[in-house]
């Protein structure tokens, strides 16, 4: 049966990549509702997963270890944690540091003694430690010291944690990496993918493991405080609980991923721009529909409103964005629309970016079992296969046609590849340096792939005049290896529908954090909060299921979280 | 003191691009040099001491090698005694098109060694819906090697015959062939392989040896790990007080 509002299914008109695939706009993202912590947890739920502890040993400080054991309908995992007392000065949010609050990993099966002192000799250690291929994500988090005593004291005190600190900080801890698909010994990702179904979407474990990073958070205050003051300590509201999310903080790391997983990012693109067109096409705003969309907005517009940031940039962004979203709201109840799109069409008209994605997000989430079946389409096979045989002359014509985009920008200005990218020494971090005033740029990653398709464009003009435009693009990257990757990629991202990211990474005034967000986005992160151009912290799982809500009708109805006293 | 090293798969794609990067910057196609090398380990085949092996010619700036096409759909490259690994792929790549564009495609590389870096080439092929085969003779052991994709199949057997057999690989070269049926395929491996021979590793070895891999890892001893990471990390650029601003302090 239909969904009520819910029309029959017309040919859907996705939006260009020129729009979709533009920098700004993608820094602009929303979590929504095909985000993976969302898709996580209705998993988590529709399993009715059962989280156990199987083996807490707490000092009065919290320190100590814990193992939790996770029983899904195909199999059993243990999450064990390592907590320690750590001292102030090492505590750093940055790649390059060497010691944590807390450290963790997610495996398969039960962990024994034996096992567990492994995991202890190693889990702490992150990337100076190995573990095995039953291990499929390694990740750590510090204390946010400050609200972590301000909750504690409250609780030992008998109070409930001050809600406006709660408020500035949404969290106790903050996750500073976490590494899956293999790294320091971990199951491959095709491991977890065709072993253990249940984490067989992208991502899936490494939020996994950061929503148990926050069940511990809060289970390690409620001990902290137990242990404190015993007659008088109190639990934290449920609903409170709930406003606790984990903090994290991501730094230039994330940008190469996205940047080299072209196919992935289409996808994933793809996948939610088909689930706005749905909703724009098959969908129609009656009268529950309307009523939703505006409670709905009056969250969102909340909700930003409760984002706390230094950050200017960020605060005129979020303050447009309220401002614009109560337009868009005035003019929605002004009008009596029979389609979604009149709605889209007048926010692309009068408002900013940020709104307009932040109404595509609202729209999306009226109508969830019109997109659940998306979810199941994010994972792809990453193959960038050569068409060798493809002539030259139309492999010219395919980069002009696919990268237009990256054919526009003029290289000759040094201000257009102003910046490399590059691996420093230190824990291989990757970091930006300046083209004409530092070193290293002989070895720069290859970020800046706007100017490979130039180079190998301008190389095969020549290579066509030459020898004709019916020569075949094998024989052209065999004289010019250098340009075999970029052809393929070239080649195989022509056939997607959205291509490549448009940026030239490269660019002096390059703003990585706007990659830093796209993908954040999708991973269901909110609450940005960038410290630089170059890295940002934010809040994950703010107002999602506790564990002990976790139910097969557990509700996915906590998108853009606002106090709990604030409903 | 264990001296090996057990590392995931995607552990080590991630160690090799970073070495064919160091060592050819963006000169080759260092990330499909990379997965053809992972192949070759993953399957059992001692991906990385094909490398280790050839690691003074690696280190050397590579030749201009030259092309020629004696008759259309069969071209020739002589490797100037170099390691096939960094033109494999490129090399293959104008019998695949062949293949592709007319049915079937020839290559003969002469003068080379690192031949069973051509691995990559069969599973290329296979992905791509051809038949193939690759035919060498290594003159160091007396043997005559063969690596055939049959119909349907998405890894070849590897056959060794314990004899020289002459072929237009001559001592120290390589034959690849593919087509979009068997039949030119079939003609030049039954050159070397007689009805019913068998393989020395199977595909269904070589699938086998990938599951495991992929359960396990792959154990790599510390030496070889290390020369590797000596290698890679030639990318690495020193720490200074300015480069930790360029990471976003």
């Amino acid at each position: 049966m239909r969904a009520p509002g819910v029309t029959s299914a017309p040919a859907l008109t996705l939006r260009p990549a020129s729009t979709v695939m533009d920098i700004e706009r993608l820094g602009c993202l929303y979590p929504y509702p095909l985000s993976f912590m969302r898709s996580l947890l209705r998993r988590v739920a529709r399993g009715n997963w059962q989280i156990t502890p199987a083996d807490i040993d707490l000092c009065a400080g919290g320190y100590g270890h814990a193992v939790f054991e996770i029983q899904t309908q195909r199999a059993l995992f243990s999450y064990v944690i390592f907590a320690k007392d750590l001292d102030a000065a090492a505590r750093s949010d940055r790649v390059i540091a060497e010691d944590w609050d807390m450290t963790v990993t997610l495996c398969e099966g039960r962990v024994d003694a034996a096992r567990l002192a492994d995991l202890k000799a190693n889990v702490p250690l992150q990337e100076k430690g190995r573990v095995d291929s039953r291990c499929f994500v390694l990740s750590r988090a510090n204390k946010s010291v400050r609200n972590f005593e301000a909750v504690v004291s409250a609780l030992a005190a008998g109070r409930q944690p001050d809600l406006d600190a709660m408020a500035k900080v949404g969290y106790l801890y903050r996750t500073t990496a976490v590494y899956g698909s293999g790294k320091f010994g971990m199951a491959d990702w095709d491991k977890v993918k065709t072993r253990w179904p249940d984490f067989a979407s992208p991502f899936a474990a490494e939020m996994f493991s950061c929503w148990m990073i926050r069940h511990f958070s809060l289970l390690q205050a409620e001990h902290c405080a137990a242990a404190r003051a015993p007659k008088t300590a109190v639990k934290p509201d449920d609903a409170i609980k709930r406003y606790v999310g984990i903090g994290n903080a991501t730094g230039l790391g994330m940008a190469p991923y996205l940047i080299n997983h072209p196919l992935l990012i289409n996808n994933w693109m793809e996948v939610r721009e088909t689930a706005l067109a749905r909703v724009l096409t098959q969908t129609r705003p009656d009268d529950k529909a309307r009523g939703d969309f505006k409670c709905l907005a009056l969250k969102a517009m909340q909700h930003l409103g409760e984002i706390s940031t230094d950050n200017t940039d960020q605060n005129r962004l979020n303050a447009n964005a309220r401002k614009d979203l109560q337009a868009a709201l005035a003019w929605f109840e002004s009008q009596p629309i029979s389609q979604w799109r009149a709605l889209t069409d007048y926010a692309a008209a009068h408002l900013g970016i940020e709104a307009q994605e932040l109404i595509n997000v609202l729209l999306t989430e009226l109508y969830p079992e019109l997109i659940a079946d998306l979810e199941d389409r994010l994972t792809v096979d990453e193959v960038y296969t050569l068409q060798a045989d493809m002539r030259a002359g139309d492999l010219k014509a395919l980069i002009e046609r696919a990268y237009d985009w990256a054919l526009a920008v003029d290289y000759t200005d040094q201000k257009a590849q102003g910046i490399f990218w590059y691996r420093s020494e230190e824990k291989m971090e990757p970091r930006l340096g300046r083209r004409f005033e530092e070193p290293g740029a002989d070895n720069e990653m290859l970020l800046g792939i706007g100017w490979y398709v130039r180079a190998a464009y301008d190389a095969l003009g020549a290579f066509i005049r030459e020898n004709g435009a019916d020569a075949i693009t094998g024989r052209f990257v065999f004289e010019r290896p250098e340009h075999r990757y970029i052809v393929r990629r070239m080649q195989t991202m022509a056939t997607t529908r959205y291509g490549e990211i448009r940026v030239n990474a490269i660019d002096l005034d390059v703003l990585p954090i706007h990659l830093l967000r796209c993908k954040l986005s999708f991973f269901g992160v909110g609450k940005f909060d960038p410290r630089s151009r170059m890295w940002v912290r934010n809040t994950m799982f703010q107002g999602a299921p506790l564990v002990s809500d976790i139910a097969p009708d557990t509700p996915d109805i906590w998108c853009f979280p606002i106090r709990p006293d604030a409903g | 003191m264990t001296d090996t090293i057990t590392l995931s798969l995607n552990e080590l794609r991630a160690l090799l691009r970073r070495t064919y990067e160091a060592l050819y910057r963006h000169g080759y196609d260092f990330g499909v040099m990379a997965r053809s090398c992972l192949w070759l380990e993953s399957h059992g085949l001692d991906g990385i001491g094909l490398i280790l092996r050839s690691l003074d010619d690696l280190d050397t700036p590579c030749a201009q090698l030259e092309l020629t096409e004696p008759q259309p759909g069969y071209y020739v490259i002589d490797g100037q005694g170099r390691c096939l690994i960094p033109f494999v792929n490129s090399a293959t790549d104008l019998a695949i098109a062949r293949a592709k564009q007319n049915g079937t495609g020839l290559i003969d590389i002469w003068n080379v060694f690192g031949r069973l870096n051509v691995f990559a080439a069969l599973k290329k092929s296979a992905r791509l819906d051809l038949w193939a085969a690759a035919i060498w003779y290594d003159a160091v052991d007396d043997k005559t090697c063969a690596l055939w994709l049959d119909s349907g199949k998405m890894l070849p057997d590897y056959y060794v015959l314990p004899a020289r057999i002459d072929g237009p690989w001559g001592l120290s070269g390589l034959r690849f062939v593919c087509a979009d049926n068997p039949d030119p395929v079939t003609a030049q491996i039954r050159a070397v392989l007689s009805d019913g021979a068998v393989p020395y590793t199977a595909a269904a070895d070589f699938a086998a040896a990938y599951e495991r891999a992929l359960d396990f890892g792959l154990t790599v001893l510390k030496p070889d790990y290390a020369k590797l990471n000596a290698l890679a990390d030639r990318l690495l650029v020193p720490s200074t007080d300015e480069s930790r601003r360029g990471a976003g302090e």
